[in-house]
């Protein structure tokens, strides 16, 4: 089924939308949960936390891209999850954006959301294979080795890639007025 | 603070962005594949920028985009990159250099390998007149950045296809026919025929396009029916070239006129000679090179021995006239150096893979084994097995398909670490000089066989003072 025809039964209120979502985004809305939490358990859970989460949010949202917004969703989910389970331990929670974040001035005090307007626009202007990798590394919180191993490319490739991005992506930022 | 807002930053990436990423079918499916893509796109791209008399400025470094443009940047880079630079000798020409562009010189090291002047048709009169008066290893010769693959040679275009024809695959056919589907798209290519088939022999190449036999070997997948189209239109890509040089000349002498370079004799070749000290480029251990990014980019080149290039002082002469000129305001030169900064890259972290790698298998085959044992042996001798192992391992790609284009290009680099890596080397006087230039540089670029080159204005390049220090120091 299209996006379209399930944001239609999601307005319906309609609970085979929640089916075709699984059905069509289930398996990618898991993917981003258990390469985050590295555990099925809390995967699933947090799985059916999105699925909740799609279910209260639609509508009023009308999502343009389906899949990226329930992405968005697990992944926040996860996150705050994967925070929850390591303050418990009492450890830190070591993430690949923190790469990224050293790219900002600490004195910055534009919003995340402007920073988010910028790098999309920054990923729109690179190369098909530097998006995927970057997104799946920065966004889905992918392992080097697993999207090496997906995309045909070496590790170092990867690593050469990121970096050239992260370069290019502070020059970016600070030619939009970004404090780097 | 900095975490969290990134963090967030990134989970509230457009859904367009994220969505094209993970759902987006990985097109090409290695290194191997992105390179046989890139063969395959130069033949139709190549045919669409002849037609549009625009393959300068496709395959310029660094001047504007062309035809090629409508590629992603990657695979520009790609095809850039399997470009190949034509050195002439006295008699015959080799291939070598990782560089896009047409590097036509004489003196160096004799080859055979590729093909003989004649096949480049040469002005033969002019060659040994110029032979004949001057030097022949301190000959100034002019270097454009044009697309080689006018002067690619037959054996070349077998080998390609024959590559291609053995690694082609549907993927590939299906990822080309939207690059055609594209080209279509964006190129009017009757009008292109029509206002250029007086000026070129256009003909040939036109049937493949207007016939719609090569679109429906893509679109069917049909790869025995492609190559055969991919090879008929790479030898009529060549056989054009004269005609094509011949539309190009008058350009390239108006351009050598705003640079102010008297010709030695007006002919319609691309071999121009020029006199001693209108130059800057040195060629070897370290240097300068000037390039201006005109419509018709160019690059002028001196290649003179590693002995006689000891001491040799390099005026700022030139780069003080093209500041007067107000059309340079905007044009980036750039200031290169060679393999000294190359050495330093490969420990460090940020390049360590890529070079490593590199190296690992240059490593690997005797040829270069030899060098590089030589090198650690003898730290000494570091610098030149890298260089040998730098040069031949792009070659190596260029024809075996070993590398991918990619992995060599490393693309700008910061200019703080790279001076801070510098700093930290055996090269410190060098990295010194480099400091100099600091404040002026607007950005660095990191070749493979070890050029840095660093990007200036016509302004900030006339107020370098430093150019005969920063050789004197490099050279000594």
């Amino acid at each position: 089924m299209d996006d379209k025809k399930i944001i239609e039964l999601f307005f319906a209120r309609d609970e085979r939308a929640l089916q075709e979502f699984s059905a069509k985004y289930g398996a990618l809305c898991r993917k981003i949960t258990r390469t985050i939490l590295g555990n099925d358990l809390d995967a699933e859970e947090c799985e059916n936390d999105t699925y909740l989460s799609l279910w209260s949010s639609i509508p009023p949202a009308r999502p343009h891209r389906l899949s990226a917004y329930a992405a968005k969703i697990a992944r926040n989910h996860a996150l705050r999850r994967l925070e929850y389970m390591n303050a418990q331990k009492r450890r830190a929670v070591l993430l690949p954006t923190e790469e990224l974040a050293e790219l900002i001035g600490v004195e910055e005090d534009r919003s995340a959301e402007e920073l988010a307007k910028l790098i999309s626009e920054f990923l729109r202007g690179v190369s098909d294979d530097e998006r995927r990798v970057f997104v799946r590394h920065y966004f889905s919180l992918e392992p080097l080795e697993k999207i090496s191993a997906d995309e045909g490319f070496g590790v170092g490739k990867i690593k050469s890639m990121l970096f050239r991005m992260r370069q290019k992506l502070r020059i970016y930022l600070n030619k939009e007025g970004f404090q780097v | 603070m900095n975490k969290e807002k990134m963090n967030q930053a990134i989970g509230m990436l457009d859904e367009d962005v994220i969505a094209d990423a993970l759902e987006g079918k990985k097109k090409t499916a290695g290194r191997v594949t992105r390179r046989k893509l890139a063969v395959a796109l130069i033949a139709a791209t190549l045919a669409v920028a002849l037609i549009a008399g625009g393959i300068v400025a496709a395959f310029s470094r660094t001047g504007g985009r062309g035809p090629i443009s409508i590629l992603p940047p990657e695979d520009a880079t790609v095809i850039r990159n399997v470009t190949t630079t034509l050195q002439v000798t006295p008699g015959t020409i080799y291939g070598s250099g990782n560089y896009p562009t047409i590097e036509t010189q004489f003196g160096g090291a004799p080859n055979n390998e590729y093909a003989t002047v004649n096949e480049l048709e040469l002005d033969r009169e002019l060659y040994d007149s110029m032979v004949a008066s001057n030097d022949p290893d301190r000959v100034w010769a002019l270097k454009l950045d044009v697309s080689p693959n006018l002067y690619m040679t037959e054996e070349y275009i077998e080998r390609e296809v024959a590559y291609w024809m053995s690694k082609a695959d549907a993927e590939d056919l299906s990822a080309l026919a939207e690059v055609y589907a594209q080209l279509k798209q964006d190129f009017d290519i009757d009008a292109l025929y029509e206002a250029n088939k007086d000026k070129y022999e256009l003909d040939e190449i036109y049937k493949y396009f207007a016939s719609g036999e090569l679109e429906a070997a893509l679109l069917n997948r049909d790869i025995d029916a492609l190559m055969k189209k991919a090879e008929k239109l790479w030898n009529e890509c060549v056989n054009i070239k004269n005609g094509y040089w011949k539309g190009l000349a008058p350009a390239i002498r108006k351009a050598l006129n705003d640079f102010g370079i008297e010709f030695v004799e007006e002919d319609d070749s691309f071999i121009i000679f020029v006199t001693e000290g209108e130059l800057l480029a040195i060629k070897g251990i370290g240097g300068v090179k000037f390039s201006k990014a005109t419509k018709y980019d160019m690059t002028f080149a001196q290649i003179p021995t590693v002995a006689e290039w000891r001491g040799k002082l390099v005026s700022n002469k030139l780069a003080q006239e093209l500041a007067k000129n107000e059309e340079n305001k905007d044009v980036l030169f750039a200031i290169t150096a060679e393999p000294a900064a190359f050495i330093e890259m490969i420990d460090r972290s940020n390049y360590e893979a890529s070079y490593l790698e590199l190296f690992s298998e240059a490593a690997k085959r005797p040829a270069y084994r030899a060098a590089l044992e030589a090198a650690s042996a003898d730290p000494a001798k570091l610098q030149t097995a890298i260089a040998i192992c730098g040069e031949a391992m792009v070659n190596d790609y260029l024809w075996d398909g070993v590398f991918d284009a990619a992995r060599f290009d490393l693309g700008t680099v910061e200019l703080n670490k790279t001076i801070e890596i510098m700093r930290s080397n055996l090269y410190r006087d060098a990295s010194e000089v480099y400091a100099e230039f600091a404040p002026l540089v607007r950005y660095i670029e990191i070749t493979v066989d070890g050029n840095v080159v660093f990007y200036v204005t016509a302004d900030e390049l006339a107020a370098l003072t430093t150019a005969r220090e920063y050789c004197f120091k490099l050279a000594s």
